[in-house]
């Protein structure tokens, strides 16, 4: 085969290039850390790439969402501890005061007792959690509204907050089609039916019936007789209707015991306590159903922070380099390159001229 | 004596080819000549007696210098050529539209696409947050800035691309005129007989930069005058509709004509059928059109002819309608008062701003007909290729989608899917001083173009979209409720339900986060394969180059043994007349009285 000069150099220029061009590379990728800089590194693994990182994007989100949900229901189940326990002071002070041995000077002390446990309990049913009122479902910003005023107040959510079903609850997202309630429906204990003046007796439930036959005897019995909670003033009761208003929520007890407490009327109070024991049940069951739920909201918690670890370490096996793997071809490489321009060096071969005198 | 002279002379000429062959052993395309010296003819002896007459050389001469070149060769190695320029043109332009993406990283419109999801996410813990909805406009309006960003990025790769075919076109225009002015020359010489050696390399190397550029076929025509043969090139290119042009014929020679043009349309039911626009002042690429109600097509078509705006408007008819077609002569897109020409849309006569072809046409050498061509090779063709098809972003309907349709139906998909699940959602109404809603609207688009406010974008409003100004101007009408059943019963202000759904959009399984993700793939993959088909015709283009030097290259050991022969020859030679002369020298100082 014929070998001229250019083909020689040529070739030698070639080969140096292709081994300099080898060695940039890998020194590239080793020192960035990763294989794929730009989508024709790796087509695929590009996509893969992107598609892992919307992901982790996603859990990272309802990561948030979770640890904010789970901080509100903390909140949350914090002050219905503490309601709880106002409704135990509460209802031991109405043991106390059902005891026909109190004076009224003790009434009236337990009586200030049981105002200052009614403003707590008012004051609760409105905490918020970063601004957002813990009971007030959808309608965060708004506290609930209290309607009615000493002891007929009734705490409910508005009509915006409310449907058939109670209070309407804020969700958030916490997994791929998954949401999580994060507000608490404590309508049941802070909220309750007001009867308005007028209200038919029959559609009061029992222990306020109890409560306006008593205020009705007491009114009746005093002299002159003072005007009664119902009209007719006396007649069969399926007929009478109510002059005042009644409420039935855990505030107005509060209030009714307060009220009676003052006035020292210990067979009310003892009704009031009965009716405690019956509101602290309820409140037992609001707490279960909020435990259930963050419990749902811890164990998502821990799943999503397992999730991400998995899309971070599938990210890194399609994008990182293997260090040891590259150190190794990095010097293979840069062997192979001055292999090459030292062979190259070698190429200024002698010709026929230098030796023709 | 004589007979030693011509031997001198022809190691005179022999020496002199091999210094030329040493002096030109760098040059690049120069093959190596090789003097062919042959026996002068011999002449019968006056019959001395004897049986036979013998005859007696006269010496030698130098027949021809040729150059040793496998011609065969040539061929492939343009065609080699034309690929290989192709496809590292291409590469090139690739690896440009690649680096627009900025992808994968934190830098690209995925990374923008996921942080604004998840600032919905944020909102709907709580949608009456007003830092939470201040985040979502503003990552909205990155995003819209990434869009435009990178679809301008990607269309001034298209211009660069047709300015720099361009500058070939002219190159090539002028190697085709330097080919058949040596065509003339060489045929010239060679018909009185000599043999112009360096012409024909320098025509050769013409051939093979003009392969570079665009892809030709060429040949050889050889013709007798006298007893001499003249070759000449013929060089042709295929045209678009299967025939071919020539380019160089002879001494004739064609050109090639590469024009970046823009092109934008509109229809119309009739063309002489007035259009109703408003009457006002339009401006088409800074030139004003003084546009009435009256204005037919026709009308309107011989305004813009005559207005001087870098554009040819025609009309002609288009299935049931009539269509205006404008044409720009340059590769920028036509300009306008707003992307909308003539008005508001809403008067049925909407010119978009258009869009970049790459149009090529050759004239022919002899017949001076022009006609289109489609280049397939060589750096013109890797142009041509990649503004009509891959920066096409309409592609003729049964093709496959090209890289700008997938970028724009990803993009739309996008912003569309976003304006959507945006204006199912509704927004409070407030009136005087009241803190509660009065109403409830529905929400408005969240990207709108300035002249596209319907909530459905079109390719056209790429590279104007923008968040909606009334969105932000009221940060509010960021819908987060909706009065869907699946909803909580009704819109709510604490109620993050629409919020949700929009950030459930990442989550799609062909949504808009994946569509652009394989779009992102096919770009690499489009570049990755570019990149090997051009290390392969490089490759090739090696061997092709090496074996064409193994038998036109010069190699110094080869020369310097002639240089030697040559030297010995002529230094015999000087001998064989020194015994000459002083033979004739001892006989006539014999006869001397």
């Amino acid at each position: 085969m014929r070998i001229t000069d250019q083909m020689m150099y040529q070739n030698m220029a070639q080969n140096i290039d292709q081994a300099q061009a080898a060695y940039v590379r890998t020194q590239q990728e080793a020192s960035s850390g990763v294989s794929i800089s730009q989508p024709s590194d790796n087509p695929a693994g590009t996509a893969t790439i992107l598609q892992l990182e919307a992901a982790q994007q996603q859990v990272t989100a309802w990561q948030s969402n979770a640890n904010g949900a789970q901080s509100q229901m903390q909140v949350a189940d914090q002050t219905l501890g503490q309601i709880e326990n106002a409704v135990n002071s509460a209802t031991s002070l109405a043991s106390e005061g059902a005891s026909q041995t109190n004076t009224l000077q003790e009434t009236q002390d337990m009586a200030s007792q049981a105002a200052q446990i009614l403003g707590d309990v008012g004051a609760l049913a409105n905490t918020q959690y970063q601004g957002l009122y813990v009971f007030s479902g959808v309608q965060q910003i708004a506290p609930v509204t209290s309607t009615g005023s000493g002891s007929s107040t009734v705490y409910t959510p508005s009509s915006e907050q409310t449907t058939a079903g109670g209070v309407v609850a804020q969700s958030v997202e916490i997994g791929h089609a998954v949401q999580i309630p994060v507000s608490v429906d404590a309508s049941s204990v802070l909220g309750g039916t007001q009867y308005a003046s007028g209200t038919a007796y029959s559609a009061l439930p029992a222990w306020l019936q109890q409560r306006a036959s008593a205020l009705q005897a007491q009114a009746l019995q005093q002299t002159p007789p003072g005007t009664g909670v119902l009209t007719p003033a006396s007649g069969p009761t399926s007929s009478q209707t109510t002059t005042v208003a009644f409420s039935s929520s855990l505030v107005s007890v509060l209030g009714y015991l307060q009220q009676d407490l003052s006035s020292g009327n210990a067979a009310a109070v003892e009704a009031d306590l009965g009716e405690l024991q019956a509101q602290a049940g309820t409140l037992t069951n609001v707490r279960a159903a909020l435990g259930a739920n963050m419990n749902r909201v811890e164990a998502a918690v821990s799943q999503l922070q397992s999730t991400n670890t998995t899309l971070q370490t599938e990210q890194g096996s399609v994008e990182n380099v293997d260090m040891a793997q590259i150190v190794a071809q990095l010097t293979a490489e840069q062997t192979a390159y001055q292999a090459a321009v030292a062979a190259g060096a070698q190429m200024k071969l002698p010709t026929l001229a230098n030796y023709l005198t | 004596m004589d007979i030693a002279s011509t031997a001198l002379s022809a190691a005179q000429t022999l020496m002199d080819v091999a210094g030329q062959n040493i002096a030109n052993d760098a040059t690049p395309g120069y093959s190596q000549q090789v003097a062919n010296l042959v026996a002068t003819p011999p002449y019968a002896q006056p019959d001395m007696g004897g049986l036979y007459t013998p005859q007696l050389g006269t010496g030698v001469e130098v027949q021809s210098v040729t150059r040793v070149r496998a011609n065969y060769l040539d061929g492939i190695y343009r065609t080699t050529q034309s690929n290989e320029s192709y496809y590292s043109t291409r590469t090139n332009y690739l690896q440009a539209l690649q680096s627009v993406l900025n992808e994968p990283g934190s830098n690209g419109l995925s990374a923008s696409m996921n942080t604004f999801f998840s600032s919905y996410q944020t909102l709907s813990q709580n949608p009456q947050s007003s830092a939470a909805r201040t985040v979502v406009q503003q990552d909205g309006e990155a995003l819209a800035a990434q869009v435009q960003q990178i679809y301008q990025g990607l269309q001034s790769v298209g211009v660069q691309a047709q300015s720099q075919a361009g500058l070939d076109a002219q190159t090539a225009n002028s190697d085709l005129q330097q080919l058949a002015n040596l065509n003339t020359t060489i045929s010239q010489a060679q018909a009185i007989g000599q043999q112009p050696n360096d012409l024909l390399d320098q025509r050769d190397n013409l051939l093979d930069s003009l392969s570079k550029l665009i892809n030709i076929n060429f040949s050889t025509q050889t013709s007798t005058v006298g007893s001499f043969v003249t070759s000449q090139v013929t060089v042709t290119m295929p045209t678009s509709s299967g025939s071919s042009v020539t380019l160089v014929s002879g001494g004739q020679y064609g050109s090639l004509q590469v024009q970046p043009t823009t092109t934008s349309q509109a229809s119309y039911a009739s063309d002489t059928t007035a259009l109703g626009l408003t009457a006002q002042t339009d401006t088409i690429n800074g030139a004003t059109i003084a546009v009435t109600a009256t204005d037919t097509l026709q009308s309107l078509a011989s305004k813009i002819n005559a207005a001087n705006a870098g554009v040819t408007a025609t009309v002609v008819p288009n299935g049931s309608q009539y269509q205006l077609t404008l044409t720009s002569n340059s590769s920028q897109p036509i300009t306008g008062n707003g992307s909308d020409l003539f008005g508001t849309t809403a008067q049925g006569l909407a010119i978009p701003v258009g869009t970049p072809q790459f149009v090529a046409n050759a004239t022919d050498a002899l017949t001076g007909t022009t006609s289109p061509v489609a280049p397939s090779g060589g750096s013109i063709g890797a142009a041509y290729s990649l503004v009509n098809t891959d920066l096409n972003p309409n592609p003729p309907s049964g093709s496959a989608p090209t890289l700008m349709s997938q970028f724009t139906s990803a993009v739309l998909g996008l912003l569309n899917d976003i304006n959507t699940v945006q204006m199912q959602g509704v927004y409070p109404v407030y009136s005087g001083s009241s803190t509660t809603p009065t109403s409830w609207s529905a929400g408005v688009p969240f990207f709108v173009s300035p002249t596209n406010t319907t909530g459905t974008l079109t390719a056209q409003d790429i590279p104007s979209v923008e968040v909606n100004p009334a969105i932000q101007n009221d940060i509010n009408q960021i819908t987060t409720t909706s009065t869907q059943a699946q909803d909580t019963g009704g819109p709510n202000l604490g109620d993050g339900w629409n919020a949700t759904q929009m950030a459930d959009i990442a989550q799609q399984q062909s949504g808009p986060v994946s569509q652009y993700s394989s779009f992102v793939a096919d770009m690499g993959a489009a570049v990755d394969l570019s990149q090997n088909l051009q290390s392969t015709s490089q490759s090739l283009l090696t061997q092709v180059t090496s074996q064409r030097e193994q038998t036109a290259g010069v190699s110094i050991n080869e020369q310097m043994t002639n240089l030697v022969q040559a030297q010995s020859m002529y230094t015999a030679a000087a001998k064989v007349a020194e015994a000459m002369d002083s033979s004739l020298q001892s006989l006539l100082s014999a006869i001397q009285p």
